[in-house]
């Protein structure tokens, strides 16, 4: 379990969201919501300790997250609103890099099932420039399985999808909580979890 | 024991992953590396013109034009690979892996040395040779060249991750890169080009420049990682 404490946050000279508390439970799907501007993505950085808060600390296992942040990141799969695969490199070759990077035991057999689940695989050669949009995203989601990590920080993670895929990531993230993982992330598409809780940006919004 | 031998391999692979990864893309993306050669190849002919047919001149002369214009080839290279893995985000993929940015600033290193060093490396004794140059001198040119060209990737790489946060005044980078080379350059210069017996002081130089930038160097280039990742 994650716990928020006290959390502000600033950018440049203005305060985005201040005096927020929450808490990121294993088994629920803790959901980001708020209107554009709001701090969503500055808050899921703050979580993936890729932010410094203005005030406040993330508590991890009883400790802040400082006290122990070398194992605090290894627990955490953080897929940002950007894609990061290679545009030069082919499908597999950005999986197998993941799979390298972060010491997976998925073999290349699962890489063609987790391809075929997101209609991919007739793509796995093919550079990734030469992939749409959606395309790309579906492929920056596979990371989720391939890093095997316990804590899935999500910004936008439905952004540009089709109907069937939003199904398959939304069945994906069930998976995970069932197997008492932590998900938090930030959508403007609604999505269908059995365990979920909001927290509305807005209702924290710095006056 | 097994342990500690599965961490270390686990711990290498992940390293020479990421080289491998950086040399493939870049090799896919080969009109870059051929327009640095390209670049290097025009600024030597123009030279040339620019001296005239003395034959003497140009012996004189081309080795000292060649090391200035590989200062101003990692000018042109500094921006390449740190700030793609910025802008894509892959610095907060190397962040969750537990990997040192320390180790990743290495790895770049001698990526940045193998892509766009090594060829122009082959390169200068290649234009050496064709320029008439005398043999000795060729000989010391290959061994200056061989421990300055790091020490010019491990500055383009500080300057370069210094640069990360700012994408619009780019010509900052090569104000680093540049005054920076200049001990480089004076004894590199120094060692081909004067008395045999003090060619060895200043290699003994250029060693200690290039043990103090590759101690110093990862350092550097982490923490200006760390603080960009942060911003």
């Amino acid at each position: 379990m994650i716990l928020a404490n006290n959390i502000s946050c600033k950018r440049g000279n203005r305060y985005i969201f201040k005096n927020l508390d929450f808490k990121i439970e294993d088994g629920i799907a803790t959901i980001i919501s708020g209107k554009n501007g709001s701090g969503k993505t500055s808050l899921l950085r703050i979580v993936a300790d890729l932010l410094d808060p203005k005030n406040g600390s993330i508590i991890w296992k009883g400790k802040s997250i400082y006290k122990n942040i070398e194992e605090y990141h290894k627990q955490i799969t953080f897929i940002a609103d950007k894609n990061c695969s290679k545009e030069n490199l082919t499908v597999i070759e950005n999986m197998k890099f993941w799979k390298n990077l972060y010491k997976s035991s998925i073999n290349y057999e699962n890489f063609i099932q987790l391809l075929n689940n997101i209609n991919l695989e007739y793509m796995k050669n093919e550079q990734v420039y030469k992939l749409s949009t959606g395309q790309k995203r579906k492929l920056e989601l596979t990371r989720l399985i391939i890093e095997e990590r316990h804590i899935w920080i999500l910004d936008e993670p439905f952004l540009g999808l089709d109907q069937e895929t939003i199904t398959t990531i939304s069945q994906t993230i069930s998976d995970h909580l069932k197997q008492n993982g932590s998900v938090i992330f930030c959508s403007h598409i609604p999505v269908s979890l059995l365990n979920k809780r909001y927290i509305d940006l807005d209702l924290y919004e710095a006056t | 024991m097994k342990q500690l031998k599965k961490n270390i391999f686990n711990f290498l692979k992940s390293i020479l992953s990421i080289s491998f990864r950086d040399i493939k893309i870049q090799i896919r993306n080969i009109s870059y590396i051929l327009s640095i050669i390209i670049f290097f190849i025009i600024v030597i002919l123009l030279f040339i013109f620019a001296i005239g047919p003395d034959q003497e001149l140009l012996k004189i002369y081309i080795i000292p034009i060649m090391w200035s214009i590989l200062i101003l080839s990692s000018c042109i290279t500094f921006n390449k690979l740190l700030k793609d893995d910025y802008d894509d985000g892959n610095f907060n993929l190397y962040q969750f892996t537990g990997l040192s940015f320390e180790l990743i600033a290495i790895s770049k290193i001698i990526t940045s040395w193998i892509l766009f060093q090594l060829p122009l490396l082959i390169l200068m004794p290649l234009i050496a040779i064709l320029m008439n140059v005398d043999t000795d001198k060729i000989i010391s040119l290959i061994i200056t060249m061989a421990i300055g060209s790091p020490i010019l990737s491990t500055l383009s790489l500080i300057s370069s991750s210094m640069m990360l946060t700012n994408s619009k005044n780019l010509s900052l980078g090569s104000l680093i890169i540049i005054p920076m080379s200049i001990p480089v350059i004076i004894f590199s210069i120094g060692a081909i080009n004067n008395d045999i017996n003090l060619f060895m002081p200043q290699v003994n130089i250029l060693l200690s420049i290039l043990f103090a930038t590759i101690a110093l160097g990862p350092w550097i280039i982490s923490i200006c990682i760390k603080i960009a990742i942060k911003n």
